[in-house]
């Protein structure tokens, strides 16, 4: 077999890790789940008693503050989790997600200092 | 015989307009870049930006020099990019443009989209392939793509019943004819039958895409899937849907050229001027027909001496027309440029250029599928010899 074969091969291995890795974990990234979910949501982040705008969220995530979520929802607790523990750490901000993930009844997630 | 002049490097560097005599198969060429104008035309430069909430977290550390990780993944883009173009070191340049693709991907959380995981997978692919045999790379890749989005499924609920499906075309999308039909069907019925025909497609094409001897008839069930999708959703999915088809450039028969075309007298120059405008390594040698039977108004014959008739003969000029391909590319991004906020009308061009596509090549589709049916319809008659012994 060739090396660049063998670096081929191996690099779908990697991609098949992602897909059997995906299944102990609620997020969905590199597991070639595209659009298996769907879940209208809305960000509100309050900071020092001081609601964040709807700009303002989208700014601070680099991603949507409300709509719909293709993917799922769990990608976006992520996002929001791992820049408050350590971008954002000093603002203490509490987020609150609100979403209905596939038609059911409404849920919420909060993310707390 | 000076050596050198006939080596793939030398025949076609620095020519973007040429796709043979490289290092890659032209259809492999093609479709890479192919997607580079992809990339270009969705602006991905500007998504090349420092780190924000990488997935490796080491690579925060880039975030002490504003601006140098940027510098560098840009370069690498901008290089990789123009030695695609420009047919230098094209499996090289693959190599690293996906590399790049994927390096952006994994520096941010936030800019994770699986539509440009698709591309960066295969240009590394690519990169890795022969030129002369089989591109089984990107066969298992899609083949992985399949699977993958098949046990993603499989193994929600929301999938098992329908709720995401009713969900998504009812309450995001609102389409007008699944709202109109589910009103005539019990329950759940169509949400039901459109999952489990999603998932149960996705495991087929996974599965029966390994299989050579199936090929042909996966590519043809893929191109309808994916485009039947879109136009009952509206949706590209990013340009997923693009990337799809770019990908399937892999199941057309490349002809080899120089081909012989020989016209009849009345054919229109203009006819003749317009595929001369897009024969950029001049594949086509046109000649006047001398038969005076001229049952044929334009007859082509292949290097490979295979010879094809009127419409075939245009049929088989386009598909081995890079312009053609490009045009298309080109003009559907324009439509999604331009009809970004009027999505009837998007819709509704788009639409026509797949059903106008769809219907001229028809035959060829046609002729790759009918095998399959033949096959097919001897089913029955199989299974009724079987019946004594399992009755």
């Amino acid at each position: 077999m060739k090396p660049k074969t063998f670096i081929g091969l191996l690099f779908l291995c990697l991609q098949i890790f992602g897909v059997f890795y995906a299944r102990f974990i609620p997020e969905r990234f590199f597991c070639w789940g595209p659009y298996d979910h769907h879940t209208e949501f809305k960000i509100s982040v309050v900071i020092d008693g001081d609601s964040l705008s709807s700009e303002e969220i989208q700014k601070r995530y680099r991603y949507n503050s409300e709509g719909y979520e293709r993917r799922h929802i769990a990608n976006i607790f992520m996002i929001v989790s791992d820049y408050e523990s350590t971008y954002g750490r000093a603002d203490s901000a509490r987020v609150h997600i609100q979403y209905a993930s596939n038609g059911n009844p409404p849920q919420a997630w909060t993310f707390k200092p | 015989m000076d050596i050198q002049a006939l080596t793939p490097s030398a025949t076609s560097r620095l020519k973007p307009w040429s796709f043979e005599h490289t290092a890659m198969h032209p259809k492999m060429l093609l479709i890479c870049k192919l997607f580079v104008l992809l990339l270009f035309t969705h602006n991905f430069w500007g998504k090349l930006v420092d780190p924000f909430l990488p997935f490796i977290p080491e690579m925060d550390e880039f975030r002490a020099y504003p601006g140098g990780f940027k510098a560098f993944i840009r370069s690498a883009y901008l290089i990789a990019t123009l030695g695609l173009v420009l047919n230098v070191k094209v499996r090289t340049a693959a190599l690293v443009l996906g590399c790049t693709i994927l390096l952006q991907q994994i520096s941010s959380k936030a800019e994770y989209r699986n539509h440009l995981v698709v591309i960066g997978c295969v240009l590394i692919l690519a990169g890795l392939s022969d030129r002369d045999k089989d591109p089984v790379l990107i066969i298992w890749q899609l083949s992985l793509i399949y699977f993958g989005a098949f046990i993603n499924k499989i193994l929600d609920p929301a999938w098992w019943d329908g709720s995401f499906t009713d969900n998504w075309l009812r309450n995001e999308e609102g389409v007008y004819w699944y709202l109109w039909v589910t009103n005539y069907l019990p329950g759940a019925w169509l949400p039901v039958f459109l999952s489990w025909a999603g998932m149960l497609s996705e495991l087929l094409f996974g599965l029966f895409i390994l299989f050579k001897k199936y090929r042909p008839l996966v590519f043809v069930m893929i191109f309808f899937f994916h485009s039947f999708l879109f136009l009952i959703s509206m949706q590209r999915f990013g340009h997923f849907y693009e990337n799809l088809l770019i990908i399937l450039i892999l199941s057309i028969d490349w002809r080899a050229w120089p081909f012989q075309v020989a016209y009849k007298k009345g054919v229109p120059q203009a006819f003749r001027q317009f595929f001369g405008l897009f024969d950029w390594e001049k594949k086509a040698r046109w000649t006047l027909k001398s038969d005076s039977s001229l049952d044929t108004w334009m007859d082509l014959k292949t290097a490979e001496g295979i010879p094809y008739h009127n419409h075939d003969a245009v049929r088989v000029l386009l598909l081995a027309t890079p312009a053609f391909y490009i045009g298309l590319l080109g003009f559907n991004a324009l439509i999604v440029y331009f009809l970004e906020y009027q999505p009837n009308l998007n819709h509704a061009l788009s639409g026509l250029i797949f059903f106008t596509c769809v219907g001229y090549f028809f035959p060829f589709m046609k002729a790759k599928v009918v095998p399959y049916l033949a096959w097919m319809s001897k089913v029955p008659r199989r299974v009724k010899e079987l019946s004594p012994w399992w009755a």
